[in-house]
């Protein structure tokens, strides 16, 4: 087995290495932000307040830009308004505890990318991440292969060791939306949202007993278990030694 | 994940324009004004009066002087004698004879150096009404009224000019004394009015100026203190009621958001602490990676609880305010439940559970999507939660006059009937040990609620001990017309 080397965009291409610049006044959070996509494999800079954030941001080429909206000296919506008063397009994606509609239209509206309400989930920060940096609509494979688990997306067909396994469609999506971002832990939020359309967060352990349930068909019968729980977080599919 | 709910701002109260007066200000000018006005008006009115009596009576006078005059004219040679001491003799009046062509023929004696031939007005006929008489000023001072008649008829050789003068000086004297006392009273009573004026206009307002004061002491630290409505008048009780009855619901929503920030603090103080103390024990010794990486992971799920909660406070905080909007969707009730159902199937079978879903197909609501999943899921949840094994859950939906019927009934242990009315409060939990373990924050059913009224719903919940709960949502099915501004 290869040493794992970190890839920010799900394919190992030999692009130069990406980079993000953190504006965000907490030192806590940006060190927690500046630790997590480093060991994801991007190169951080943190910038602690607004004006300087901004400064960099314009005199430095960053491929993405995450943007605390209150901060000392300059707050995040007019770094953003500076930023493309100067012609910088580089993706924004603000982080905020306001939640509020006119928030983030107000956000969206200076040509944010994207917007994130605290607390949030930091492989959720980590997916809309690589989404912005993924460049160009990403073509659907056909078919999955994570070690011995084979996954036809075109006919819905899962086979494990050349064995058939017996999936209902909603396990069959569960289990390729895993196998599709293999290596990525998945939020329970977000399986929820992408299997079941349900967008709330459940008080329950409804997604743990699908999974429970779609593990006793891939994982249970084999040696070698493909999905993991990382607790606190969510599942990970992914080939481990 | 974004459940579209908009609060619009508060809208202040219009304010009207700035007043430039105050109400005592206005109520005395008016008092004031109206009092002036009757007294200006019945003393005009009597000085009319007077002055016309006066004239009148001096008018007949007048008239009596000449018709006494007349018969003397028609046999002259008889009557020279009588006629020139009826002239010259009257004593009260002057009058003087002139002949046809205006010939001076007797006047009474002083009468040509006061008021001369020239200063009566023309004559009128004898037989026909007199006019009346006019007032003259001598150069002397006095003021004479007069008043000529021309007497021609068939009986007489000549036509005659009676010329009469009344001296009214005294009684000019007397109007012109009452005019002056008349301006005294009127200026007296201009002056009175308007200090009057002012006083009452103050007692009037006097219990507006308590309310004033009394409602100025009221603070949010003493919102128990109530206006004193007795003692008021019907108009201002009435307003002090309406005070009072704002008071009780401030106070009562200032205690449900005391009550409501207590609740906050208790509820995360529980997941803080066990975060803290996990943490704390984990540091106050070296471990193996297992195990810190079980505090980290015991650390983590408490934090997603704290996330939990205040994103569920913070939905209830955009949902509750009656001003909030929502974005509503065209659902398809049926569809919408299948996918409900599909994701709960696994949960329910596990738990041994029977999950049924009744709805009839082409039910079409407008509803806001994520909310709607939220309300039916916190329900099905919950009914899931407090079934035993071998039990049922059943979601039925109907629709009828026009609203939509969401039905989620179980057959677990019920709620007792001292728990009823509390289960929608937030925080609220039947069995705190138990929720609490099972990783309910307690705001399901207080959501549930919140979501179902923000669309003009209502909730109903029957429950028996034992037996089962039921609980109902009725949403309209068309989304209210907007207020016609």
């Amino acid at each position: 087995m290869e040493p794992y080397v970190p890839d920010p965009f799900g394919c190992r291409d030999g692009r130069r290495t990406m980079k993000i610049l953190v504006v965000e006044d907490e030192a806590k959070a940006a060190n927690y932000l500046r630790k997590g996509l480093m060991e994801n494999g991007f190169v951080v800079d943190v910038a602690m307040r607004g004006d300087e954030g901004c400064h960099q941001a314009v005199t430095q080429e960053y491929d993405l830009v995450i943007l605390d909206v209150m901060l000392p000296g300059q707050d995040g919506w007019s770094v953003l308004a500076g930023m493309r008063r100067a012609g910088v397009r580089t993706p924004v994606i603000f982080l905020t505890a306001r939640d509020s509609v006119q928030d983030r239209v107000k956000g969206l509206d200076l040509g944010a990318d994207d917007y994130l309400v605290k607390p949030f989930a930091f492989s959720e920060l980590l997916a809309r991440v690589r989404s912005l940096l993924r460049r160009g609509p990403t073509r659907q494979p056909e078919t999955v292969c994570v070690a011995d688990l084979e996954l036809d997306l075109v006919r819905y067909k899962a086979t494990r060791a050349g064995e058939r396994l017996d999936l209902t469609p909603k396990e069959f999506l569960l289990l390729s939306l895993l196998a599709r971002r293999t290596g990525e832990v998945l939020t329970r939020t977000l399986i929820a949202e992408m299997v079941w359309d349900m967008n709330f967060d459940s008080d329950t352990n409804v997604v743990d007993v699908h999974v429970r349930r779609l593990r006793s068909k891939v994982d249970d019968p084999f040696e070698r278990k493909l999905i993991h729980t990382v607790r606190g977080v969510g599942y990970v599919l992914e080939n481990r030694d | 994940m974004s459940s579209k709910i908009e609060t619009s701002a508060a809208h202040a109260l219009p304010a009207s324009g700035p007043s430039a007066f105050s109400l005592a200000a206005r109520l005395t000018l008016w008092y004031a004004t109206s009092a002036f006005a009757l007294v200006l008006f019945s003393t005009g009115f009597l000085y009319w009066a007077l002055v016309g009596m006066l004239d009148r009576v001096d008018d007949q006078f007048l008239h009596n002087e000449i018709h006494l005059m007349s018969p003397l004219l028609y046999d002259r040679s008889e009557n020279d004698e009588a006629l020139r001491q009826e002239v010259e003799l009257e004593s009260e009046v002057y009058v003087r004879l002139l002949d046809g062509d205006g010939r001076m023929m007797v006047e009474a004696p002083g009468m040509g150096n006061t008021v001369t031939p020239r200063d009566f007005p023309p004559p009128t006929e004898i037989d026909e009404p007199l006019a009346n008489g006019v007032d003259f000023r001598s150069p002397d001072g006095r003021v004479f009224r007069l008043l000529s008649a021309r007497i021609a008829s068939a009986g007489l050789s000549t036509a005659y000019i009676v010329q009469v003068a009344v001296d009214r000086t005294h009684e000019v004297d007397i109007v012109s004394g009452y005019r002056t006392y008349m301006g005294i009273t009127l200026a007296c009573s201009l002056v009175v009015c308007s200090v009057v004026g002012y006083q009452i206009a103050r007692r009037g307002i006097r219990p507006v100026e308590n309310i004033t004061s009394m409602a100025r002491r009221i603070r949010s630290t003493t919102l128990d203190k109530r206006l004193r409505s007795a003692g008021l008048p019907m108009e201002l009780a009435a307003l002090a009621e309406t005070f009072n009855e704002m008071l009780d619901r401030l106070e009562e929503s200032f205690g449900r958001l005391s009550q409501f920030s207590d609740d906050i603090a208790h509820e995360l103080r529980t997941p803080v602490n066990n975060l803290r103390g996990e943490v704390e024990v984990a540091l106050s010794k070296p471990r193996t990676v297992d195990e810190y990486r079980d505090a980290l992971g015991s650390s983590l799920e408490e934090s997603l609880r704290l996330s939990r909660m205040i994103d569920g406070l913070l939905l209830l905080a955009r949902t509750e305010p009656p001003e909030a909007k929502v974005v509503r969707d065209t659902l398809d009730i049926g569809r919408e439940l299948a996918a409900l159902s599909e994701y709960y199937e696994t949960l329910a079978s596990d738990s041994g559970i029977r999950l049924s879903i009744e709805t009839p197909r082409g039910i079409v609501a407008q509803i806001n999507r994520p909310l709607f999943q939220r309300a039916v899921g916190n329900l099905v949840e919950n009914a899931l939660a407090h079934t035993p094994r071998g039990g049922s859950v059943s979601v039925a939906t109907a629709q009828q006059n026009g609203s939509l019927r969401v039905e989620v009934s179980d057959t677990g242990c019920g709620i007792p009937p001292e728990h009823l009315l509390q289960v929608f409060n937030r925080f609220h939990r039947v069995d705190r040990a138990r929720s609490t373990n099972s990783g309910g924050v307690g705001l399901g059913l207080a959501i549930v609620k919140s979501i179902t009224a923000l669309h003009g719903g209502t909730v109903e919940l029957t429950s028996q001990v034992g037996r089962g709960t039921k609980i109902v949502l009725t949403f309209p099915c068309e989304a209210p017309l907007p207020p016609t501004e």
